[in-house]
């Protein structure tokens, strides 16, 4: 094999020009516009740009994030108060709402005050007074709408208790048309047992609410009747007539003929 | 061709300036000139500015398209193969960095498309049947002759067609790489996936084959 003059094994000039002089061919100019027109067509349409909801998509879903986290925590927070207060145990004072209730009658009607809407208000003076224990009885309590919670408030001095007391029977006396407006409810409210079996959830769930807020329910007031006959119930009538409880009284006339239907209720039991 | 264009955003109507990007308002654009390197023109052209590719596919049009042909020896298939080469190209132009030559980078591709058209066909790319077939013992008339060109030299050219259709298909892609793309054996080595020797040898073994070959007419 013969090597043309200033050739190398890698390099041939005399190959090259001849190479150069046979290739002619090139691509048809219809291809040349076509990939030409693609190549301005990629430009024109430019980098991808990502469209705007892309763009926003992140800012939007961390703002998204931080607002319902927000929002759960303080929903949490307000809920929680409620759930979390009635596992607290009872205070001692507020032990005795039934016992308050047995004790009363005996004591005079005029000096046993009745349930209170106003449970912070009550001093430990009151221990034995149904207005201060509201929690246990409303467990039995017909659900009421939801009550604002109250925080619990320092018992005042025994000095103060008197004042406080007349300050908490005129404050009761204010309170007194909604209790009436209230009533019908509770009169239509099926009794004990029946409070047991069927209201028992709903009673449940309302109670952790009722229980900080609400007055003590009038079924309090015959609850030591329950199981009492007919007669205890129209001595008691008689009791609260004479001693001026006339709405107290109707509701527990009330109750005694829903319970006593055919039992006869004295004249001076049903009078006005 | 002017130089720099300044902000794009402010001479966006320029010939040669790129449709504004989102990185235009800081970086001024600067459109491709003639005298410029094929790694300069593509860049910029990954840029935006659609002139550099008309310099650059000016430049490398033939020499890829007879690449192509010569390896296929079917003209109608060695077109729909330009195109997709070019096509790739400008599909990945955002992905372009410099790394090796562009001539390099192109036949790569060049290269790429011809292997997945013989691994479906089964290295029979010609179709004695087809009217663009190219026979391989018949030079393929130069299609722009020159009249100056002397018969004897267009005879000369046309036997070393036939010699290059006779190689091996190994050897005569390294011939032509060298002849199109003026690439270096490491050059033609990084284009066809192969070691430096192996593409020197072919190389060598080429051009010892076509020096035999043309030895009549020297």
């Amino acid at each position: 094999m013969a090597l043309n003059p200033g050739t190398d094994m890698e390099h041939d000039p005399q190959l090259a020009a001849d190479y150069k002089a046979a290739a002619a061919e090139l691509p048809p100019l219809a291809l040349d516009d076509r990939i030409r027109a693609a190549a301005r067509r990629e430009v024109g349409a430019g980098p991808r740009r990502k469209s705007r909801w892309l763009a926003w998509q992140v800012p939007l879903s961390l703002a998204a994030v931080v607002v319902l986290s927000v929002t759960l925590v303080l929903m949490m927070r307000d809920e929680g108060v409620d759930r979390i207060e009635p596992d607290l145990p009872p205070p001692a004072e507020a032990v005795a709402p039934q016992k308050a209730v047995e004790a009363a009658p005996r004591q005079g009607m005029a000096e046993a005050p009745r349930p209170s809407v106003v449970p912070q208000a009550a001093p430990p003076a009151f221990t034995g007074a149904l207005q201060a224990s509201p929690a246990p009885a409303a467990a039995d309590a017909v659900p009421l709408p939801m009550a604002k919670v109250q925080p619990p408030v320092e018992p005042p001095a025994p000095a103060a208790a008197a004042a406080l007391r007349e300050e908490s029977i005129a404050s009761e006396r204010n309170v007194a048309p909604a209790q009436e407006s209230a009533r019908p409810l509770l009169r239509s409210a099926p009794g004990p047992a029946a409070a047991d079996t069927a209201a028992e959830p709903a009673a449940r769930k309302a109670a952790p609410a009722a229980a900080m807020s609400a007055p003590v329910p009038e079924r309090l007031l015959w609850q030591d009747l329950v199981n009492e006959a007919a007669e205890k119930w129209v001595q008691r009538i008689v009791e609260w007539r004479r001693a001026g409880r006339a709405a107290d009284a109707d509701a527990l006339t009330a109750e005694f003929r829903r319970r006593f239907p055919d039992h006869p209720l004295p004249d001076e039991a049903a009078a006005r | 061709m002017s130089g720099t264009c300044g902000l794009i955003a402010l001479d966006a109507g320029a010939t040669g300036c790129r449709v504004a990007g989102p990185s235009a308002y800081w970086r001024p654009v600067k459109t491709a000139e003639p005298d410029d390197s094929d790694e300069a023109l593509m860049l910029a052209y990954r840029d935006g500015d659609a002139g550099a590719f008309d310099v650059l596919y000016a430049r490398h049009r033939g020499g890829t398209y007879r690449y192509l042909l010569r390896q296929c020896r079917n003209a109608g298939l060695a077109e729909e193969m330009f195109q997709d080469v070019w096509m790739n190209l400008i599909r990945a132009r955002a992905a372009y960095t410099v790394q090796a030559r562009f001539t390099t980078y192109l036949y790569r591709i060049a290269h790429n498309r011809l292997m997945d058209h013989f691994r479906r066909h089964d290295s029979d790319a010609v179709s004695l049947d087809d009217d663009n077939a190219v026979p391989m013992d018949e030079p393929v008339a130069p299609r722009s002759a020159d009249p100056a060109v002397s018969a004897e030299s267009r005879a000369q050219a046309a036997q070393l067609l036939v010699l290059l259709n006779k190689l091996p298909d190994e050897q005569r892609e390294a011939f032509v790489l060298q002849q199109e793309g003026g690439m270096s054996v490491e050059e033609i080595a990084e284009a066809t996936g192969v070691n430096r020797e192996t593409a020197k040898s072919r190389l060598r073994y080429a051009l010892a084959k076509l020096r035999e070959g043309m030895q009549p007419w020297r």
